[in-house]
């Protein structure tokens, strides 16, 4: 392990988020077992202003973990790759995590989604006075926690077990990959040139739904929602993956450099945090949606608030995913143009 | 408009100095008529600050609930019980200036999330006090004021936007005789059909002026009673 300020941050921010999110999911549990909106008896009411509390803690949390998150982000791409011998991005510090940074992400990431859900929730919740999504609002949030705990162990022993006097090769990370020229061609078996049709056809398909759903009324709202959030969940691999196995090759204008990292260096001027923040905002927004859109079907309360959640989540996801398509097109059509062949 | 305020079952318990639970409030219930001025006397520390608090939204029970138009307002989430709270005017014990605002900004002060208008903005104002008898002390900063005048300033800040709900709590404390009774003819002209008022005191020229109280409660030992 090395006591850098950057993972030291990580760490005080991440065990910060832990001990607010555990006291808010204390209240979360109370709520479960014991909310009685019709009740007015003294526990009923405690819980009530306790629900209050423990939304701003959860609040808190968030902020905390977004913010070592970010730092964690920022450390592996840009700062710990001049630390460790041989790294040259962050695949290069992933590698010397010994197998623990992926995870680690991995479960960052899917804790940052559910929370993201439960602030949806809690949105949808505090526009109406009565507290009616309290309970599905702290499940969501109960959820959560085991997922952030492992987000948490898993980035400590990542942390632990950074080794900085072992040399990495992170180029062999990515070159090894594949044995010869057709295999570089080719994801999981399959030709790069299908997954790009694939990537085409759902993006086509995603921008036909989310427009459905952005000029659907409220009543029909579930089924386009649903659509659409399934094709989001099938989109945004789908985009990963010919973005690192297609598209970046017109950034690093190297053919069969399939490495995420790269893109998050300042060489290729950062254009990593614009794409992945893309593809960040169509898989959350895409089940936020279908969320909503399933509550307003359940409370006709929140039927106007939903709808209006319901068609922020389709615009969200048009603008986004118009935005990773032109940031990754327009590389290549100009490299078409200029050079009159296309990179594969 | 609310047609009334309701007190339904409502306790308050407050930790002691020595750790114990003690009940301010019990169980008190009470229907709070819109177009009547309801008085809640009793002795001092007998807990009507306390009750005025939570009917105005300002302090959560312990247990119960304050019902406007048959709306639990007092379980209500911070935010919507905010937005509810500008439909009440309270004068607090204490009045509690902006000692470096003049006069007619304190009482405009809580006119500003709902009149954009600066001409409108001080008419309201400027009536407000005249309906007190000091508009011209309009101009004057608060703290060159006597402990009578800055009780009139607040109770003009709190009739300006010309509330649904209005609650005083000893709104006549510190006011000579003529004072007591400008104060009183300024409540009783505030009393309009949709307007519920309810007055804490135990000033006996609040309690004997002819035709100022519709309904009276007394409030002891935590318990609240009607009286005939």
């Amino acid at each position: 392990m090395i006591r850098h300020p950057l993972l030291l941050a990580v760490l005080i921010g991440d065990l910060c988020s832990l001990l607010l999110l555990l006291a808010a999911a204390k209240t979360a549990l109370k709520t479960v077992t014991e909310w009685a909106p019709d009740s007015t008896a003294g526990g009923q009411i405690r819980l009530e202003r306790a629900v209050e509390i423990g939304e701003l803690t959860a609040r808190f949390a968030l902020a905390a973990f977004l913010a070592s998150t970010l730092v964690l982000f920022v450390g592996i791409a840009n700062v710990l790759p001049a630390i460790i011998p041989g790294a040259m991005c962050g695949t290069g510090v992933i590698q010397a995590t010994q197998g623990l940074g992926g995870p680690a992400l991995f479960f960052r990431f899917l804790t940052l989604a559910i929370v993201y859900l439960w602030l949806v929730f809690g949105k949808l919740n505090s526009s109406r006075p009565e507290s009616l999504l309290a309970v599905g609002s702290a499940r969501v949030l109960l959820l959560a926690v085991p997922f952030h705990l492992l987000a948490v162990s898993t980035t400590l022993q990542a942390v632990w077990r950074l080794d900085v006097h072992q040399p990495v090769d992170c180029c062999a990370a990515v070159y090894d990959q594949f044995k010869n020229l057709g295999s570089a061609q080719q994801t999981a078996g399959i030709p790069n040139t299908w997954w790009l049709a694939a990537f085409w056809t759902l993006s086509l398909l995603m921008i036909f739904s989310g427009l459905c759903a952005w000029r659907t009324a409220a009543s029909g709202r579930v089924k386009v929602s649903g659509t659409l959030a399934l094709l989001a969940l099938l989109w945004t691999p789908t985009a990963a993956l010919v973005l690192i196995r297609v598209f970046a090759a017109y950034y690093y204008e190297v053919l069969h450099h399939h490495c995420p990292w790269c893109l998050f260096l300042s060489d290729h001027k950062f254009v990593g945090i614009p794409l992945f923040f893309c593809l960040a905002v169509v898989v959350l927004e895409g089940p936020a949606g279908f969320a909503t859109a399933i509550l307003a079907a359940k409370y006709p309360q929140f039927v106007l608030t939903a709808a209006r959640r319901s068609k922020t989540a389709a615009l969200r996801i048009l603008l986004a995913a118009g935005g990773f398509i032109g940031l990754v097109s327009l590389p290549a059509i100009c490299w078409r143009l200029q050079y009159g062949v296309w990179l594969r | 408009m609310q047609s009334a305020l309701v007190c339904q079952d409502i306790s308050l318990w407050r930790r002691g100095w020595d750790g114990s639970q003690r009940a301010v409030l019990k169980n008190v219930s009470a229907v709070f008529k819109s177009g009547q001025i309801s008085i809640i006397s009793g002795l001092t520390g007998a807990g009507k600050s306390t009750l005025l608090h939570i009917l105005a939204g300002l302090l959560r029970p312990s247990q119960g609930q304050v019902l406007a138009d048959s709306r639990p307002v007092s379980r209500w989430n911070t935010a919507h019980r905010d937005r509810w709270r500008r439909k009440v005017g309270v004068v607090f014990q204490h009045p509690r200036l902006l000692n470096e605002l003049t006069v007619l900004e304190n009482v405009i002060l809580p006119l500003l999330p709902r009149i954009r208008s600066l001409s409108r903005l001080r008419r309201c104002g400027n009536e407000a006090l005249a309906k007190l008898g000091i508009a011209h002390l309009a101009g004057q900063p608060g703290f060159t004021l006597s402990g009578g005048e800055q009780q009139r300033v607040a109770i003009a800040r709190a009739i300006a936007s010309q509330p649904e709900i209005l609650i005083a709590d000893e709104p006549t404390a510190h006011q000579d005789a003529a004072g007591a009774a400008a104060i009183m003819r300024c409540f009783i002209a505030c009393r309009r059909p949709a307007t519920i008022t309810i007055v804490a005191a135990h000033d006996a020229r609040l309690l004997a002026y002819g035709g100022f109280a519709d309904r009276q409660f007394e409030l002891a030992n935590g318990c609240l009673k009607a009286l005939p």
